[in-house]
């Protein structure tokens, strides 16, 4: 049986409405301090990019697509190996040497149905990035290299869309919620390209707390619930058992959200 | 005064050793600490673009950053830059 509205007027707000097995499916996540009819309503009706959907993004994903996030566009290139399956948990060990992005897809279709996944199976460039991000309401970022997480930042800021970046290394992650022209963007952080390397330690649980951090993040900001952590990054030392919030600064110099607008694109020697 | 430092991000295993308080003389500036810090890190330095955070105000990066004066109980982390996949 569908719940009782916790909010009068729901339903005349939105003539669009769910089917009644959708109520059922979301019974326990609607109610006081979590969602409304009309915030479940809201989360179905919006668009994620989530880049990449590995240890962090898969995870995020998976939260979504249970919660009943409308869209999921995914874009993961390249083939499941054996050391992604200790943190990659939307592939599996039948998937491995295929394509990452349509098996993880196929998983997060065989959770709900309902959600509409697009999977792309390659990272996106510099005018993929702004199309996708046109077409979102929020994007993840959860890319192993600073060129990518760069390019999606930019896009965010020329969209004006939400990004929440997720990072991990080892035990630790962090997590910032940005929103482009309001607070700090990644740029702002990071003037100077930092170092990184493809191949880094990292405990599948980390990337599984983080990426479902992300995703909560993502259900307040698309819901319109809670208070998201706008501006502010998270940093979760799970090896030590600490953790922090930082309030991020705005760089009135930035390249990306700068005073300069519009900016430039990620130089090739930022890769 | 006591600050407490973390290290956190990439290679964070490296300062392990490190204390986990320094103790830096009243009024000192949060360039007074790092220089400390770096010099117990000795020939593994932090990199230029790691996050200056202190007690939660995030002031920079370490080749970067705004100045401050330490206060007692201040907390200071140092954030190396992490990626992510
Ligand atoms: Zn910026």
């Amino acid at each position: 049986m569908e719940p009782r509205s916790q909010h009068p007027g729901d339903e005349l707000s939105d003539p669009v409405s769910l089917p009644p097995e959708a109520w059922q499916r979301y019974a326990r996540q609607i109610g006081p301090g979590v969602l409304s009819r009309e915030a479940q309503r809201r989360l179905s009706r919006a668009t994620v990019l989530i880049t990449r959907a590995g240890g962090m993004g898969g995870p995020t994903a998976l939260a979504l697509a249970a919660a009943g996030v409308g869209r999921i566009v995914l874009a993961h290139g390249g083939l499941l190996q054996l050391p992604d399956l200790n943190r990659q948990i939307l592939g599996s060990e039948a998937g491995l040497g295929q394509p990452r992005a349509a098996q993880f897809a196929a998983r997060l279709r065989s959770l709900n149905s309902a959600v509409d996944v697009v999977a792309i199976d390659h990272e996106p460039d510099e005018a993929e990035a702004h199309r996708l991000a046109q077409q979102a309401d929020l994007i993840i970022s959860a890319a192993p290299n600073f060129a990518e997480r760069f390019r999606l930042n930019f896009a965010a800021v020329t969209t004006g869309k939400p990004l929440i970046d997720a990072a991990q290394w080892g035990m630790q992650g962090s997590l910032c919620v940005l929103a482009p022209g309001k607070t700090a963007c990644l740029r702002c952080l990071y003037p100077e390209p930092p170092e990184f390397e493809e191949h880094f330690p990292v405990l599948g649980a980390i990337s599984m707390a983080i990426g479902a951090l992300a995703a909560l993040e993502a259900i307040k900001i698309l819901a319109q619930v809670g208070e998201p952590s706008w501006g502010k990054m998270w940093i979760v030392d799970a090896y030590r058992g600490h953790t922090s919030i930082v309030e991020l600064v705005r760089s009135p110099d930035c390249r990306a959200c700068g005073k300069s607008l519009p900016a430039e694109p990620t130089p090739e020697s930022d890769r | 005064m006591e600050i407490r430092v973390n290290i956190c991000g990439r290679h964070y295993h490296r300062a392990e050793k490190l204390p986990r308080v320094i103790t830096v003389a009243e009024g000192s500036s949060l360039d007074q600490l790092l220089q400390k810090l770096q010099d117990q890190l000795g020939d593994s330095p932090l990199p230029k673009t790691a996050l200056v955070i202190l007690s939660g105000r995030h002031l920079g990066t370490l080749v970067a950053h705004r100045s401050a004066e330490l206060r007692p109980d201040d907390e200071l982390t140092i954030l190396i830059p992490m990626a992510g996949g």
